[in-house]
């Protein structure tokens, strides 16, 4: 009878375990040099970070795998998805200023294949524009612009579909030849437009290279962190960063318009 | 006599006879006490499950929340007033840092110890002391982002120490009681936690 009773014991210290198992925790990371600030002196109107998430290096057997699986599926696997991978991004705007000011938010960033960098982007626009033409490049998400009172703080959240969104119109720009303008303005799941090459069996590649730019009138803070669910346990700790999976993606150039 | 007066009185001696039998029978057991004998409540082997609350005193008292905790402490009665047992336990916050990123972030404490626990029994009410030391573990670095941890710290050596009252039901193996605890995380900097709960104990 004690036996019998006795067994439900080994199940009873099992249950608080498996609470502490497998739930996804999140990492957070806070940005290298600090906040950023706008408006300071000669700081201009923008202000950018980058976060670099240390992830590791496949295993020479992980290496092979992809390899293979990349040759079955007719284009390369990425070793870091986006369905492995879940980004977000808290943050806070300070008004510094003793005015009114209006902030915003915008992310870049690099997949393992492509770095999309908005400056470089911009610049190769400029140079090439005619006319003194205003040159807008987009960045692969952007927040609502909001007002700030001095003194005031706002608290905002890049959610996890939000950088999935920016993810995927990275990879189709990147990868996939889409135009920047189709997929960077629509939410795929409402307007798939831009799309098109994108394969049904596409794996989506994660961002491992954040870029948070502050858009700001006026004297402003922008606190801010990274937030990844790594479900495959990739993420490095801080001891180990230094041999991070470091992949060489291309800077995202958009094709040459068509000769007339 | 009358035959008539005979019968009466015969039939009348029996039936005053007859309730004289009963009684008789009814006087051979002892009655049984209606109160337990905490003698021989079980000892040996037990297990407890505890719910409550844990708030965190000091610099993370503002801003990681007061948090649902949940435990089980597998213990074994070395005597009827001491007794080992090994306590895991859970609890789950969520932070307020003022014009901080870091609020609204939801994370949990795991912690696991080893406790020595002590016990004065007054027939089914029972007082406790308890202390012990283990490990906690921490869901993220979050903390270490504001500066209450080291950066990526997310374990800790813990110290703990409380008190316990506890009350035997009827049944030999059952009792219910009330727990306060209080923890120091080595690598927390904050005062300590304070944890509340009640729980439920079975005696094998």
């Amino acid at each position: 009878m004690r036996r019998h009773r006795l067994r439900w014991l080994p199940p009873l210290a099992v249950l608080p375990l498996l609470g502490a198992c497998g739930v996804n925790n999140p990492t957070y990371f806070t940005p290298p040099m600090g906040p950023l600030e706008t408006g300071q002196g000669d700081a201009g109107a923008e202000s950018t970070s980058v976060v670099v998430l240390p992830f590791r290096e496949p295993f020479d057997k992980e290496r092979e795998r992809l390899e293979e699986s990349s040759n079955a599926l007719g284009f390369r696997e990425p070793w870091l998805r986006r369905d492995h991978v879940a980004i977000s991004v808290q943050y806070t705007i300070t008004n510094l200023d003793d005015q009114p000011g209006k902030a915003q938010v915008f992310i870049d960033g690099a997949n393992e294949f492509t770095n999309y960098d908005r400056a470089a982007l911009a610049a190769a626009a400029e140079a090439a524009a005619m006319n003194n033409d205003e040159v807008v490049v987009l960045p692969l998400f952007q927040t609502i612009p909001v007002e700030v009172q001095p003194g005031q703080s706002v608290r905002g959240d890049i959610r996890e579909d939000d950088m999935a969104e920016a993810e995927l119109d990275l990879d189709a720009i990147g990868r996939w030849m889409a135009e920047p303008a189709q997929v960077l303005i629509n939410a795929s799941e409402v307007n798939p437009i831009g799309l098109e090459r994108v394969p049904p069996n596409n794996l989506v590649p994660a961002m491992f290279q954040i870029s948070v730019t502050l858009v700001a009138q006026g004297h402003m803070r922008l606190d801010f962190l990274v937030r990844v669910r790594d479900s495959r346990e990739r993420l490095l700790d801080l001891e180990h960063a230094g041999g991070a999976y470091a992949p060489r993606p291309m800077g995202y150039m958009p094709p040459a318009p068509m000769a007339p | 006599v009358r035959p008539l007066l005979r019968r009466t009185l015969t039939t009348l001696g029996f039936l005053l006879l007859m309730p004289a039998g009963e009684a008789l029978a009814q006087i051979t057991n002892e009655p049984v006490s209606p109160y337990p004998d905490p003698d021989k409540f079980a000892r040996g082997i037990y297990g407890e499950a505890e719910v409550g609350t844990l708030l965190f005193v000091g610099d993370a008292g503002s801003s990681v929340g007061p948090g649902a905790v949940v435990g089980v402490r597998l213990g074994y009665d070395v005597f009827r007033w001491v007794a080992l047992q090994v306590h895991v336990a859970g609890s789950t916050h969520t932070t307020t840092f003022r014009d901080m990123p870091q609020s609204g972030q939801i994370l949990q404490f795991y912690q696991g110890s080893a406790e020595l626990k002590l016990t004065m029994r007054f027939n089914r009410v029972a007082a406790s002391a308890m202390g012990g030391a283990g490990l906690a573990l921490i869901s993220s670095n979050l903390l270490g982002t504001t500066g209450l941890t080291e950066p990526d710290v997310q374990n800790t050596l813990v110290y703990l120490g409380g008190l316990g009252a506890d009350y035997h039901t009827m049944s030999r193996h059952f009792s219910f009681g009330l727990a306060a605890t209080f923890a120091k995380y080595q690598r927390l900097r904050t005062t300590g936690a304070i944890a509340a709960t009640a729980y439920v104990r079975y005696t094998f």
